[in-house]
């Protein structure tokens, strides 16, 4: 299955990613009214305001579509559906958070009064985010494939700073 | 001697069979526990037979949200759960208004009005009865079925003022209800501080400021001895010789098993019906789950040292504990193996805007705690030694997940936990996502 991965180096925080999250949850797809509208739409991505010690750049939280969900188990009210992927009815949920409480991943959050999670964008090609990122930063590949990639990124990275040094000693 | 064995055998094989078929899988009780049990089944084994009886008249429902029935935000379909199509499409057999009279181990038969329902594996999930008190009469509920909310919805019309017996869980659940109904309660708790089991006495209080506020009464460490009124309820009396008015008295003094179904039969029960960690009682082919289930602990959430051994059962009586019991239940019944990871006690709250998660024992000894009060966000961590055995968030919710799988394992998480208290999952996206940490 494919997921969301987040090349940290890449970021200049432009926050296209947030926006286009929330265009994206809205039903008519335009970003102003959601912005100005009250309560806001849904904004399925965590952003720096909780600050995690290692960075504070915006970046996905991602719902990793266990097997057994357990907080699909956990939900009172019906409201969390498995479809390929894990998602929520937004007009089901009562708000008691028995999800939150359950996910080992941290992967829902608490939106208002209701528990809110990435589902990758159900029904479409690539989430909005990764559509909406202009450096690439988001990429949406297997974890194979991410990890094959990153190693000859860094492979070439490390090369593209060696060797100046290099010839700088000879 | 041969020819009589002869003739007995032919006796035998000429007795005609029970007019009734033999299910592959009975499940008695149609609460989560079995509903998740029979989803689970089938999962596994498409083509067995499985038959569900429950002596309520409609199917699947969420039992935590009768509380809105009862005050009419919520109609009686919106919180089924299961409709009657899924059981069809899934050849789940659903027999409503069914109560079991009879368990016979020997000829392996559930004896009903209905009828005698043969079984080749059972599981018992006849959940729990709410706590009765001595008195009677008009004007007393206990909220347990759909069938009481109903009831009692129908009663509320002429309710002016109500009291709630009972400070846990449930018996707040049910005032929040009528507050918000907009019916003042007076709520009378026999412990020092409302949810005592549930939250430590900080939150409690706060908790208690917010529903008073809100036009709540409490009476603490009282009972209550006797009521007015003898055809309808005008009030009740308390053990101090106080007379609280009301026109209703809803009692939520907690739950028990409801073992009825074995109790001259020989499975094994304390409390709840004792299961080992695949869900299977003593006796061969029946299983429990849920509420009637008393299933080991979390092995890792309790060391040696402190007073509960990690042998220990114990009776949870939680949505999402019952949930996962009836999935392992299922899984083990159907053949394939799924071990019970032990639950742990673990409850979300939210009243007036105003969140709450507690999780794990909060008071025990030899144990260490540690508060955080940082602009309105109030955590607390129990730690033993370097794991985390409890925790209270209030306010704040999010990573709650984390804390309690940490729980959960018996994680070594204090010295991280002490480094960043409000952010327990460290290593959130970026490209150093290290599991090692965590799991």
């Amino acid at each position: 299955m494919r997921e969301i991965f987040f090349i940290k180096e890449r970021c200049v925080e432009c926050g296209a990613c947030k926006a286009a999250c929330i265009a994206e949850h809205k039903k008519n797809y335009s970003l102003y009214s959601p912005v100005s509208s009250l309560p806001m739409a849904r904004k399925r991505r965590e952003d720096s305001g909780k600050k995690p010690p290692d960075s504070a750049l915006p970046h996905p939280v991602r719902c990793v579509h266990c097997e057994i969900p357990l907080c699909k188990e956990a939900c009172i009210s019906g409201s969390i559906g498995v479809a390929d992927r894990v998602y929520n009815k937004w007009d089901k949920c009562v708000g008691c958070f028995m999800c939150i409480m359950n996910c080992p991943y941290g992967a829902i959050l608490p939106f208002f009064n209701k528990a809110v999670r990435c589902d990758e964008c159900l029904f479409t090609e690539k989430p909005a985010c990764v559509r909406a990122c202009p450096q690439n930063a988001l990429i949406f590949v297997e974890a194979d494939e991410f990890s094959e990639k990153e190693k000859k990124r860094r492979w070439k990275e490390r090369i593209e700073k060696e060797i100046p040094l290099m010839k700088a000693k000879a | 001697m041969t020819i009589k064995q002869n003739r007995k055998q032919k006796l035998r094989k000429e007795t005609p069979r029970p007019a009734s078929p033999v299910v592959d899988y009975l499940i008695i009780g149609n609460g989560v526990a079995g509903m998740n049990c029979a989803l689970s089944i089938r999962q596994h084994d498409r083509e067995g037979t499985l038959t569900i009886l429950t002596h309520e008249p409609v199917p699947f429902y969420s039992r935590p949200l009768i509380v809105d029935v009862m005050t009419g935000k919520k109609r009686k379909e919106d919180i089924i759960l299961v409709q009657d199509e899924e059981y069809k499409r899934n050849r789940i057999t659903l027999l409503k208004d069914v109560r079991v009279e009879k368990l016979d181990r020997k000829t392996r038969s559930v004896r009903t009005q209905e009828g005698v329902f043969f079984y080749k594996k059972l599981l018992i999930a006849t959940g729990a009865e709410p706590k009765t008190i001595p008195l009677t009469g008009t004007g007393i509920f206990s909220l347990r079925t759909i069938q009481d909310a109903e009831v009692i919805a129908r009663y509320l019309k002429h309710v002016k003022r109500a009291i709630v017996y009972g400070g846990g869980p449930v018996g707040i659940k049910a005032a929040y209800a009528l507050l918000t109904a907009g019916i003042p309660v007076s709520i009378i708790v026999t412990s020092p501080h409302i949810l005592s089991r549930v939250l430590d006495e900080t939150v409690a209080i706060r908790f208690q400021k917010l529903f008073e506020s809100h036009g709540a009464t409490f009476y603490l460490q009282r009972e209550i001895e006797d009521r007015e009124g003898r055809s309808a309820l005008k009030g009740v009396i308390t053990d101090r010789g106080e007379r609280i008015p009301g026109d209703i008295l809803i009692v939520g003094k907690g739950v028990e098993p409801d073992l009825a179904l074995i109790r001259d039969t020989e499975i094994k029960a304390g409390k709840g019906i004792v299961v080992n960690d695949k869900m299977e009682t003593n006796c061969e082919n029946i299983y429990a789950a849920g509420d009637v289930a008393e299933a080991p602990l979390s092995a890792h959430h309790y060391p040696l040292t402190t007073s509960l051994s990690p042998l220990t059962n114990q009776v949870i009586s939680l949505w999402h504990v019952g949930a996962s019991q009836g999935r392992v239940a299922g899984t083990n019944m159907a053949g394939s193996t799924c071990v019970y990871e032990g639950g742990v006690g673990s409850n979300s709250i939210e009243y007036f805007g105003l969140k709450c998660i507690s999780m794990g024992t909060l008071k025990d000894t030899g144990t260490e705690e540690i508060t955080i009060e940082e602009n309105s966000v109030y955590r607390k961590y129990i730690f033993q030694e370097e794991r985390l055995i409890g925790a209270v968030l209030l306010d704040d919710v999010t990573d709650a997940g984390t804390l309690l799988h940490a729980i959960r394992k018996g994680l070594p998480v204090k010295s991280h936990l002490l480094r960043h208290p409000l952010t327990p999952y460290p290593l959130r996206g970026t490209e150093s996502i290290s599991m090692e940490v965590l799991f």
